[in-house]
């Protein structure tokens, strides 16, 4: 990450210079802080409120319950993770599949945290695995996009899902596989 | 989607009280948490922002996309190629000109189409999880995260040409 920050940031300034658009530039240095405190403001707020809600449910068990259910899928995936983290995992991935963005964002950030105390000091395998079902979005109702669609034409706004689906899997397979072969224990 | 996550609070709460935990405190002690996320994220935000409003702004993006080579594509198309590893919203404005420009079902609109739903925008997602908390040493994921994301992008194209 900090390579391609870095090298970005420094050839977007060039370039800036360059085509004399120091004035946008410089706009942005003070754009930027105002409109990143909003949406920071915006997710914190949501992660707040979600992050109660999904704490009741860790207190009272239920999501060792939801867990349970996908367990079979997911054992292979994240071997050695304990019970509550498995918990977070599968309400995340399921709040994903179904398109539910805040409590996804919240699930896995929690998730994510708790990895991160089991294994302070590097990148696990289970980190790569959430990090990668997460980036290769796999959904199987992408809202934005057919409601885009849906503005020109309602006919066969949501015919591209099937392939859609195949995409993510096929992309999703090949990380995973990369991933199993890299950590091999 | 909203009823069922309303339906999904009440139901919390219900099976919360049925099991004896003390609602109130659990939900606060959440809260608290989350909110410790703000600093973290606000910053991890911050750079990501001043990134690819550099990126858009200076048109950085519009003028690698008017390299000869490129000459056969679509320029919208292009630029979402480079896009949606970035930012969401980009892309998404980026798909709808190319609805507009060529209609819901060319072949530009098809590959765009899979592009936009079948990634997710993974610098963002990495500032989100990784950086946020303080995660280091994370140029293995976000390098293979890209890297699918190039791939799934090769797939939508095999993909359009094989079934449109």
């Amino acid at each position: 990450m900090n390579k391609i920050w870095s090298v970005c940031i420094v050839i977007c300034i060039c370039y800036g210079l360059l085509t004399h658009q120091e004035n946008t530039l410089f706009a942005l240095l003070f754009e930027v802080p105002n409109d990143a405190l909003n949406m920071a403001l915006k997710l914190t707020l949501n992660a707040c409120f979600f992050n109660g809600i999904l704490n009741m449910a860790n207190g009272c068990g239920l999501l060792d319950k939801v867990s349970h259910l996908i367990q079979p899928i997911l054992k292979h995936l994240f071997k050695g993770v304990n019970q509550e983290t498995m918990g977070y995992i599968s309400v995340h991935l399921l709040s994903n599949l179904f398109g539910l963005g805040s409590v996804a964002t919240i699930s896995g950030l929690k998730a994510m945290r708790l990895l991160k105390e089991a294994t302070p000091d590097r990148l696990s395998k289970a980190m790569m695995t959430l990090f990668i079902l997460n980036t290769t979005g796999l959904s199987f109702f992408p809202s934005t996009v057919v409601a885009l669609r849906q503005t020109y034409d309602t006919t066969h706004s949501a015919d591209f899902i099937p392939y859609t689906i195949m995409i993510s899997l096929l992309a999703l397979s090949v990380g995973l596989l990369i991933i199993n072969y890299k950590y091999r224990e | 989607m909203n009823k069922i996550i309303l339906i999904f609070i009440a139901f919390i709460v219900i099976y919360g009280t049925y099991k004896k935990a003390n609602c109130f405190d659990l939900f606060v002690e959440g809260a608290k948490e989350g909110f410790t996320l703000f600093i973290p994220l606000f910053t991890a935000l911050l750079a990501l922002m001043f990134f690819i409003n550099m990126m858009i702004k200076t048109g950085l993006v519009q003028t690698i996309c008017q390299i000869p080579i490129f000459k056969h594509m679509s320029s919208e198309l292009l630029s979402m190629m480079f896009l949606r590893p970035f930012s969401s919203s980009g892309s998404l404005l980026l798909l709808d000109q190319i609805y507009q420009q060529y209609g819901l079902n060319h072949f530009f609109s098809m590959v765009a189409t899979f592009i936009q739903s079948s990634t997710d925008t993974t610098l963002y997602v990495a500032s989100l999880y990784l950086g946020s908390l303080g995660i280091k040493n994370d140029s293995k994921a976000v390098g293979l995260g890209l890297f699918l994301d190039a791939l799934a992008i090769l797939f939508a194209f095999i993909m359009t040409i094989i079934f449109f």
